[in-house]
Parts: C-alpha cells; structure tokens; sequence
C-alpha cells in the first residue's frame, strides 16, 4: 500500500485544470483551492504549455473535447515528456461514450469521471492520485 | 438503330438539352450542369442502350449511383428531372426530324430507362438527404449534451462547495452557481425556441414591449449582479405594443441580453434601451465587450448562420435569437463601437393600438 500523504504535504500539490468551459473551470477552482495550488488552461494546446511550466504539476484534469487539441491527444504529447511521464490524469468528461471512456483509460489516465458525477466523487479521486 | 443514333448524334442532342435547360425559368440552370450533368445523363442513356440487355437491377443500380453523385455535386432534385427530361425532348424531336426508323421496343426501353433513373436519382436523393438530415439532428443532440452537462456538472460542484458549510451563500460559489442554474435555463429554453421554429409552431399574439422588457430585467438581474455587471433597463412607456410570438420573443432578447452580461468585463455596464415610431419598435442592448473583431459584426449581422454556429463564442443560441425575432416579423442588427462595446437591435414592427368602444362578439 502506498503510504499517505499528510494534510499539509498535499495543500503543497499544484493540480492543472484543463478545460474550454470558463464556468467548470471556476466550479473546479473553487471546490479545491482550499486544499490545493492550481493552475489553469483553457485547451490542450494550452494545457501542454502549462504542464511544462515550473513547477511541474502533480495532477492534471483534463477535460476530453476542446477546441485547437483535445484532451487525449494533449496527455500524449505530455507523456512523451520525460518529466510528466508519469504525472497521473483525471478525465473530468462530458464525453461519456465507451468509446470516449476506453480512448481516454488507453492513454494511462488513473480515473475517468464525468461531469455529472455524484458530489464528492471528483475531491475523492483527486485525493487518492496525490496518494491522500 | 437507337444506340447508333445517340452516338452519331450525340453533341447535337447535347446542344438541343443545354438549350432547353438555358430557356427554362425555373430551375435555373447552372454552369455546371451544362457542362458536365447534361453530357451525364446522355452518356449513361447511350451506356444503357449499349448494354439495352443488361437486368433492370443493374440500371436501378446505376441510376442510384447517379442520384448519389448529383447530390455530391450539389444538383437539386428538380434540376435532375428537369435534365432527364430534357435528353428525352432532345432525342425524339431530333430522331423525328431526321426520321430514323426506331423500332417500338426500342422506344419502349428508351422511355423506360429514362423512368427508372428519374426514379432511381431520386430515391437515392432522397435517402441521402436523411442521411444527412439524421447527421445534422445527432450533432445537434451532441452539442446539446455538451452545453447541459458542462453547466450541470459547474452546478453540482459549486452546490457541493456550499453544502461543506466553508463557503458563504453570498460569495463567489453561490454567483457561480446561479449563473450555471440560468444558463441550463438558458439552454433548455433555446432547445424549445429551435424546436418550435423548425416544427413552425408560432403561437402569434398581442405583445407588451413593456411586460417584454421588464420581464427580461427581472429574470436577467442576477445573472448580471452574480458577474458584478450593471445591468440598466431604461422603464418602456405604456401602450406600445407588438405581435410575435411571446416565448421566442422573449427567449432571443434574453439570449442576448445573456450574451451582453457575459462578455462585458466585471464592474462594467449593460444597458436596454427600448424607443418606438408610429410603425416600429426598437430594442436596443449595448454592452461593453470592448468591440467586435474587424468584420464580426457583418459576420454577426447575416441572416442565415450555419447550424450550431457559434460565432467567436457568442452561443449557440444567437442564430435561434436571429431567427426567433424574423419569426415575428422582425430582423437583428449589430452595431461595433471600437474600444467600447457593441449594440444589439432587434427592430420590430410596431401593432396598432387596441381599439376600444367596439362591439365584442356574443358570449365573449
């Protein structure tokens, strides 16, 4: 079992937000800034530059469909980047089709959820990827 | 004898069909009909004259074919019969005037083959056009879905915020909440106004410009106050009316007044102004998005946009605004003020007053 990490050690996590929707990024902003540093990117091409920024982010969630790169092609230029090799990923979809959903997981994504997920599911899995 | 009559003839035949194409009023003919579709159609008939004992299943299968390509190249059903028709014209009346012998089977599968393939252009027209009808309505159902679960999804996390009791109902995560409850209002009743415009339900009545506004300024209210805009409504005098229908009416000045709060920074103002001459109403919403992009507001100011069009993040509703308000007899128009903002005016026509002292029907 991985060991936890204490309160204080995560609120130091930086978490990338990857979504076109200005008002899911805010809702996700706002549900966990008090626990975490985020930072924010408005599509994948975006989200590929503001993943190699320092410091490096310890979680990405990612909307899937967005204009210019979408989110499944933006974790693979990530992934081909030796340092975010392993940073894990969180789909946060409304793109829920077993085709979307076995596209997404292919990628090394640790969890695929949609955006109407039951309330706590998002702050859950977020806390077990930085092995809360 | 037929066959070898359509290809001795063949550039003659095509002259007498382009002519009778050009002289046509309706449809007109297009440059590349009278090059390439008539030529088409001769060329398939003096095929089927070549292979004249070939299954019918083959020529259905050809024609199919060819209903298929015409409508890849953009060809309308009437111009297909029309063309068809004309190559028929074209062949008897020359095959007359020269008097070749054709013999009665001959005639029988000329007109024949022509009538399976008007038949067979069509059909295939026709399924194709489904076909993409059934595309347009999935993409439609795809666009609608994206729009209600981004919004539902910042609904619920911004009400699962509020339930742990850290946040004040006042603040930030109550505005966002709010503002993602009127835009799934928002999208719901676009989806209704499309629906009704396509199904061409109008429920056409006497409408208040008065009771119009005001009920935009209270439904739009916290919308604004939850972005920090001011959002003026300038009080519309009594008695000005105009007939529409009330719902789409009212579901494009939202939209628009939506779009004007959404796009006009924090601290800022978004002002509707109403004024009306003896014959007509204007509406008028300006806000402050520091101006449109050089030819936007032409690009705004089409008539016509491409389904689900979303011109540079105005919404999808602003093509359902455009045509809600021709629907009542109307028409939108937008005005760039460089650095400041644009104008939005939807421009009504006015309804005569109520007249009064009238007899009123028995019973009612």
């Amino acid at each position: 079992m991985a060991p936890s990490t204490s309160s204080s050690e995560l609120a130091r996590r930086c978490i990338l937000v990857v979504d076109d929707d200005e008002e899911m990024r805010e809702a996700v902003g706002l549900l966990l800034s008090p626990t975490y540093q985020l930072r924010y990117a408005v599509d994948g091409i975006d989200g590929c530059d503001k993943a190699n920024e320092l410091p490096r982010p310890d979680l990405i969630i990612a909307d899937v469909s967005m204009p210019r790169l979408d989110g499944i092609a933006m974790v693979q230029r990530i992934r081909a980047t030796t340092a975010l090799h392993r940073v894990p990923v969180i789909f946060f979809t409304g793109q829920t089709s077993v085709a979307s959903i076995i596209a997404g997981l292919s990628v090394g994504t640790f969890a695929y959820l949609s955006k109407t997920s039951a309330p706590g599911v998002l702050e859950g899995k977020v806390r077990r990827a930085l092995g809360g | 004898m037929l066959h070898e009559f359509l290809v001795a003839n063949r550039a003659a035949i095509l002259v007498r069909a382009r002519a009778k194409a050009t002289a046509r009023t309706a449809p007109l003919a297009t440059e590349e009909e009278l090059e390439s579709g008539i030529p088409v159609f001769l060329d398939q008939l003096i095929e089927a004259m070549t292979l004249s004992r070939t299954s019918s299943g083959e020529q259905a299968l050809s024609a199919s074919k060819h209903g298929s390509d015409l409508l890849r190249r953009g060809f309308t059903v009437a111009q297909v019969v029309h063309d068809y028709g004309g190559v028929c014209q074209a062949v008897t009346e020359l095959a007359d005037e020269t008097q070749i012998g054709i013999t009665a089977d001959e005639f029988r599968f000329f007109n024949q083959y022509l009538d399976d393939s008007i038949a067979g252009a069509v059909t295939e027209y026709s399924r194709q056009r489904e076909l993409a009808i059934t595309a347009d309505g999935r993409e439609r159902l795809g666009e609608l879905a994206h729009e209600l679960r981004n919004s539902l999804g910042a609904a619920m996390l911004a009400f699962q915020s509020l339930r742990t009791g850290q946040v004040g109902p006042g603040g930030s995560t109550a505005a966002l909440l709010g503002r993602s409850l009127l835009r799934l209002s928002g999208v719901v009743h676009s989806s209704i106004a499309r629906v009704r415009l396509e199904a061409g339900m109008k429920a056409t009545e006497r409408v208040s410009l008065r009771e119009l506004v005001e009920e935009i300024a209270i439904t739009n209210s916290m919308m604004a106050s939850s972005r920090n805009v001011d959002l003026i409504v300038t009080p519309v005098e009594r008695g000005v009316d105009i007939e529409g229908d009330r719902q789409l009416l009212a579901a494009a000045l939202a939209n628009i007044v939506q779009n004007a709060c959404k796009f006009t920074p924090l601290e800022g103002r978004v002002s509707v102004k109403t004024s009306a001459t003896r014959d007509r109403v204007l509406i008028a919403v300006a806000d402050q998005c520091g101006g449109l992009s050089p030819g936007k507001a032409e690009e705004l100011s089409l008539p016509v946009q491409h389904a689900g069009g979303d011109p540079g993040g105005l919404g999808l509703g602003l093509s359902i605004s455009r045509r809600s308000i021709a629907a009542s007899g109307g028409h939108m128009r937008v005005r760039d003020v460089p650095g400041i903002g644009c104008i939005f005016t939807i421009d009504l026509p006015r309804l005569g007053p109520v007249l009064t002292g009238t007899s009123t029907r028995p019973g009612t």
